[in-house]
């Protein structure tokens, strides 16, 4: 029995504690939530006060740019990005995708939780959809909107839609608004190299050191550091949603992988001691 | 296919649309400003058909696996054409209105993305667990910084611990964006030397022209 | 009276305002580059063989050794765009080096792609390294896979390839953005040796944590040059090289004059 419980223990790897370790503390706090504090981070507060200083009649473009994958982690900053916009009474929000599962998850999961706050589509706000060709069909619209884009998402002539009367090229932008798992860097060099455009954005936390960057420089005029950001932004525009819930999950892994460190380094010397003597 | 115009061509055409658009993006010369346009929308239109190209490729390369019964892999194969068929056509009828197309797309596409991506979750701790040792000087150094900006970027050990935020923000917007801003340097300074090369028609490499001729 | 100069010369050449200094720059990029390029032709540079480039071979020889196939992955293409980069360039330019090593120490190759516009690139490379080592009979089409142009499906679809093969080389060399972790740790799972490269700095650490050898940054164009001893390659790598320490010395006299308050400049990089 001693035999079987010895031989039981050792076909256990350390890889599989920590698999089962995050699961746990993950799944338990989104059951039973825990209400840990969040602070809101300066970067994030300079995003929200960037976003405010909108003025009526302004045009802002939305970058929705998230693939199925990432929705998890950026759909609750991307709700609470367009929620904010939606927010602002007078903003004219152009929606833009150069992925191409963008426009579909938007439909199906982003706009079902935004309150347009009386927003009409077509005058207030317009979807343009999947634009193919990556930095050259940005290029393309910051040069010459209407040259390139004919329809909306639905098909629509934007000459028919009066919210792209404001929108010929990117000298008529306001401010972008960017939702996308790398740091948007061309969009920095289409629009605000040519035209000075202020950019926010919303990046994952892998390319969050990258796009801070960005921010020291100025090039960017604030971030949201993937999920978390979101969290923060939702607490800013009074709109908690599932960012916020899910940051007792965030601070548990957090801790986890902290102890995961220290329990590395505490075998590792222990083995080495051993090995020395 | 002959060399001239396999390689010849090509590299003319890319260095020619490649100066001129340079040229547009100095000068307010109108001239190369519309030209300049209409060849950022042919871009487009190419992407486009790119963008389907990946998924005929898909449907070929599979097809192919299918009728040759390729053992193991032409089952999945066949459950991947069927796929690509449903989803084409039942997306054509309605997209996101077709009730099998909002089914497949909401049921099993969004959350089968989803779980292959969460995943680095549990990759990133076990990665964490191997590589945070500190059996050297830097990389303890490594260790040390990792710590803290985990303990900064945790919401709760943010709140909990005073000034990690100040020290965390330090080793981001100094030493970090130093680094990351060599990094991107060097980085784009071989693109740009490719983008020469290109242009020069010494870079046979982009229009697939193997050595051999 | 320099900048009442400098503005009449753009106002001759109808420069867009702000981008003298741009075009200077660039102009200068390509006098370097071309120079470098020019002095190649009967000067080649000499270029440090960097670890990752030496252990291709112990790579390869370790999964002939274990009789266990060599899988090679290009990346997806970084980005939701699928463009063709100079990493994908470098990584092809290696791969044909993999394949050379690969057919020589008799092991099977699989290339796994994602991104249907690098087929015919990675099918000339490959067949490329089977006529170095002078193997073309064993040469095939079926070596460069293709799936989906999905990211996550690729990475499902490649990490279960890596697991159901049980290969003992895993060559990750390319444009890998985030399917990196999950490649290289089911590499790591079935105990292969990895070497891998990205020239996106939020994927590094991931290789670094995981694989046995990694390229940093611009390191994969360096070694692709100095696989294919292209003298192209080569002078273009020292005229990169130039340029870098051109950059350098500019930011540190920024730095030391922006410190000073002295802001000439500044203003000049403005014009």
């Amino acid at each position: 029995m001693a035999e079987e419980k010895k031989n039981w223990m050792n076909s256990i790897n350390a890889r599989q504690v920590i698999f089962a370790a995050v699961f746990i503390v993950t799944i338990v706090p989104i059951l039973f939530p825990l209400n840990l504090p969040l602070v809101i981070s300066k970067t994030t507060i300079q995003y929200y006060d960037t976003v405010q200083k909108l003025k009526s009649g302004n045009t802002v473009i939305f970058v929705w740019n998230q693939g199925t994958a990432q929705f998890g982690e950026m759909g609750p900053p991307g709700i609470a990005q367009l929620q904010q916009l939606m927010d602002i009474p007078g903003v004219k929000v152009v929606v833009i995708s150069t992925g191409a599962e963008s426009p579909g998850l938007f439909e199906s999961n982003l706009w079902p939780a935004i309150d347009p706050k009386g927003k009409e589509y077509g005058k207030d706000w317009v979807n343009l959809g999947y634009i193919p060709g990556g930095e050259t069909a940005i290029a393309a619209l910051a040069t010459d909107t209407w040259s390139l884009v004919k329809v909306d998402w639905k098909g629509t002539p934007i000459s028919q839609l009066p919210v792209m009367e404001g929108f010929k090229s990117g000298a008529d932008i306001a401010l972008i608004v960017g939702n996308q798992p790398s740091s948007g860097e061309e969009w920095q060099r289409q629009f605000q190299n040519k035209f000075k455009t202020p950019i926010v954005w919303a990046c994952v936390s892998a390319g969050y050191t990258t796009a801070l960057m960005f921010v020291n420089s100025g090039q960017l005029s604030g971030i949201l550091n993937s999920l978390r950001g979101g969290a923060e932004l939702e607490l800013l525009i009074k709109k908690p949603g599932r960012g916020v819930s899910a940051m007792d999950a965030m601070s548990n892994l957090h801790l986890l992988v902290l102890a995961t460190i220290v329990a590395s380094n505490i075998i590792y010397f222990k083995n080495r001691g051993g090995k020395k003597k | 296919m002959s060399v001239i115009l396999r390689k010849t061509i090509p590299s003319i055409v890319i260095g020619v649309l490649a100066v001129w658009m340079i040229v547009e993006y100095f000068t307010t010369v109108k001239f190369f400003t519309d030209i300049g346009t209409i060849f950022r929308n042919f871009a487009v239109i190419i992407a486009a058909f790119a963008v389907a190209l990946g998924g005929l490729s898909s449907l070929r390369f599979h097809t192919q696996t299918i009728i040759k019964r390729k053992a193991g892999s032409w089952e999945f194969s066949a459950v991947l054409v069927a796929a690509i068929v449903v989803m084409t056509v039942t997306g054509l009828m309605g997209w996101l209105d077709n009730p099998i197309f909002s089914y497949l797309w909401n049921q099993v596409t969004v959350p089968s993305q989803q779980t292959i991506y969460s995943l680095l979750m549990f990759y990133v701790a076990a990665a964490a667990y191997r590589a945070m040792r500190a059996s050297n000087l830097q990389a303890a150094i490594f260790m040390f910084t990792a710590i803290v900006i985990m303990l900064m970027n945790g919401p709760f050990t943010q709140a909990l611990i005073p000034g990690i935020t100040d020290l965390g923000n330090w080793i981001l917007t100094v030493p970090q964006t130093g680094a990351s801003r060599a990094y991107l340097i060097a980085c784009n300074i071989g693109i740009v030397a490719l983008f020469i090369r290109v242009i020069l028609g010494r870079e046979t490499g982009i229009i697939g022209a193997s050595k051999e001729g | 009276m320099p900048s009442l100069f400098l503005l009449e010369v753009k106002n001759y050449m109808a420069l867009v305002p702000g981008k003298l200094f741009q075009l200077g720059t660039m102009i200068m990029f390509f006098i370097v580059i071309l120079v470098s390029l020019w002095r190649s032709k009967t000067n080649l540079p000499k270029v440090k063989i960097m670890p990752p480039l030496e252990a291709f071979k112990e790579a390869v020889g370790r999964a002939a050794e274990l009789n266990r196939p060599v899988i090679f992955t290009p990346g997806w293409g970084g980005g939701n765009t699928q463009s063709i980069d100079a990493d994908l360039l470098a990584g092809s330019v290696l791969l044909t080096e993999v394949v050379n090593q690969t057919a020589r120490a008799g092991s099977d190759l699989h290339v796994l792609v994602g991104n249907p516009n690098t087929i015919p690139i990675l099918e000339g490379a490959v067949k490329t390294g089977y006529i170095m080592a002078g193997h073309l009979d064993e040469y095939s089409p079926d070596i460069v896979q293709f799936s989906t142009p999905e990211l996550y499906s690729y990475s499902a679809w490649v990490a279960g390839e890596m697991r159901r093969l049980n290969c003992g080389a895993n060559f990750m060399l390319g444009q890998h953005w985030m399917e990196s972790l999950i490649f290289a740790e089911a590499g790591l799972e079935i105990g292969a040796f990895q070497v891998a490269s990205s020239a996106m700095a939020s994927q590094v650490p991931y290789f670094l944590a995981t694989c046995d050898y990694v390229f940093i940054g611009p390191e994969i164009y360096a070694a692709s040059a100095v696989v294919s001893q292209d003298k192209t390659q080569l002078g273009s790598l020292l005229g990169q090289d130039v340029l870098t320490i051109i950059i350098l010395v500019l930011s540190i006299v920024g730095v030391v004059l922006a410190t000073a308050g002295v802001t000439w400049l500044t203003n000049l990089m403005k014009v």
